[in-house]
């Protein structure tokens, strides 16, 4: 089982990680599929980290009362 | 003016005619089926074409109209849905494999009140598979082709319905924007696209909490008679703005590498609505990128969330493509979804703070003309064609494309606009504005 860490979005994720992410979900993705999924999942974790970024620069954004 | 020009001219000039009985709907509707059946075995922009409901429903509206029972605007009129909106027995395939029998036993809420209106649904339009990935050849329907140029392809996912409207196949069009897919096929097709304020036309029928259900439409007054219908909102003139300010996120617009010919056509419109009186005000919008970021994760994580059962059922029958943005959607976090969020809010936020007494913002809709240079392999992915678009979707502001230019190869450039929720009405004027004043509107 995989779990979401403080540094989960610092590290790539390797195919066998993303075939066992996809799996607690209950999908089996084809082999063919886990090949050429890497550039989409590069992506959105990029994503995901200039979230984290943008957020930590305005630490109060998007909290409840914030002003 | 023959039935078939009177249907490529405006919805709102086939309303009057119809309502003066100068036209039948059942003509009408032939003439949209006929130019159906004549182009769309090359431009692909239906995935479900239904003459027998739809001449049922123009026989219906004549008989009434004949009895002095005039709905309004819409009544009669031909017009489409995209393959993603429920329709009440027509079948909603999301241009996938895995719905492809799917028959509705119910209409989405935008659907029943067009029918309400008593609109005339010609058939359900092409969109890339889930309006979720890149069309792709071996989608149920293969990708819509641009009117303009049939050599080339047809942005954003609601392209079915801006190439059965570009192409005079319907009078108008319900699509889906998550991230600018209702605004980039417009702009490229030079039509009005509108996103409408997230929960104006219902959230009923919209299929997450970024999409939002808007319109395809020829021209401002167009657009507004199919929004006052979908939004069941009472119908307003479109006058003229004064004393209009609108903010250009300048430092933004630089940093992004736009086309040369989008970059033009945006110095024209700016200078354009300046001659018009509008003050224009530079803002410096630091979160823009990162609001766009949050809506693709979102749209990631939700499209994951809506369609896992498919992929654990049907996996095969998702095509490859669509498959490959499901899956990738898969390895968000709680926390990811929660930070995208998060993000939306800060954006709105500041974007409120720094535009303080302006209407709205104004942006290129794309950075790019051609679906090809909009899909360049490590950008599309990237959200780079979105990059003005899908930030007012993390933040669910109304925003409109409106058509202003004409680029290489005979492709549309467009211009939008964003405003504060529930500003429709603003953003229908100034697009009414600039098409009295660049003449594009025919």
């Amino acid at each position: 089982v995989l779990h979401v860490t403080p540094d989960w979005l610092s590290k790539p994720l390797t195919s066998e990680q993303v075939d066992l992410l996809l799996r607690q979900r209950g999908i089996i993705a084809s082999a063919e599929d886990l090949l050429v999924l890497g550039d989409l999942v590069t992506v959105i974790r990029e994503q995901a980290r200039s979230l984290l970024r943008a957020l930590k620069e305005s630490p109060a954004a998007g909290e409840p009362g914030s002003p | 003016m023959t039935v078939f020009d009177l249907l490529r001219s405006s919805l709102v000039a086939v309303s009057d005619a119809i309502a003066r009985r100068e036209v039948t709907s059942r003509d009408l509707t032939r003439a949209a089926l006929d130019q159906v059946a004549r182009l769309d075995p090359d431009l692909h922009a239906f995935v479900t074409v239904d003459p027998e409901g739809a001449l049922l429903a123009a026989a219906s509206a004549d008989r009434e109209i004949a009895e002095g029972r005039w709905r309004g605007p819409l009544h009669g009129v031909p017009v489409a849905v995209k393959d993603n909106i429920a329709t009440r027995g027509l079948r909603t395939t999301f241009n996938s494999r895995a719905h492809e029998t799917w028959v509705p036993t119910r209409d989405a809420e935008p659907v029943a009140r067009l029918r309400r209106a008593g609109a005339v649904i010609v058939g359900k339009t092409n969109l890339n598979e889930f309006a979720w990935s890149v069309p792709d050849t071996t989608d149920l329907i293969p990708p819509p082709r641009n009117p303009w140029n049939p050599a080339l392809g047809a942005q954003g996912s609601s392209s079915g319905s801006a190439v059965a409207v570009a192409a005079g196949m319907c009078c108008g069009a319900l699509g889906t924007d998550a991230g600018g897919s209702i605004r980039l096929p417009a702009s490229q097709m030079g039509l009005v696209g509108l996103k409408p304020t997230r929960g104006a036309p219902s959230d009923e029928g919209a299929l997450d909490e970024v999409s939002v259900v808007g319109i395809l439409a020829r021209c401002a007054r167009d657009a507004a008679a199919m929004y006052t219908v979908i939004a069941d909102r009472s119908g307003f003139d479109l006058g003229s703005p004064s004393e209009l300010r609108l903010a250009v996120p300048r430092r933004q617009i630089d940093e992004i590498r736009l086309e040369d010919k989008v970059a033009e056509a945006f110095a024209a419109d700016l200078q354009t609505l300046s001659d018009l009186g509008v003050r224009l005000v530079e803002i410096d919008l630091p979160h823009l990128s990162v609001a766009r970021d949050a809506t693709f994760v979102l749209i990631s994580a939700l499209n994951h969330a809506q369609w896992a059962q498919d992929l654990r059922e049907s996996y095969t029958l998702v095509g490859p493509n669509a498959r490959r943005y499901l899956l990738a959607g898969g390895v968000l976090a709680v926390e990811d979804f929660v930070n995208a969020r998060r993000v939306a809010a800060l954006f709105e936020d500041r974007l409120t703070r720094t535009i303080t007494d302006c209407a709205g913002v104004v942006t290129p809709v794309s950075p790019v003309t051609t679906v090809e240079a909009a899909r360049r392999p490590g950008e599309h992915n990237r959200g780079f064609d979105a990059t003005f678009t899908a930030p007012f979707n993390a933040i669910g502001w109304p925003a409109i494309s409106i058509p202003t230019r004409v680029g290489d190869h005979g492709l549309r450039i467009g211009v939008q606009v964003a405003a504060r929720p529930w500003q429709e009405a603003l953003l229908l004027e100034l697009a009414h504005l600039l098409e009295n004043e660049l003449g594009l509107r025919e």
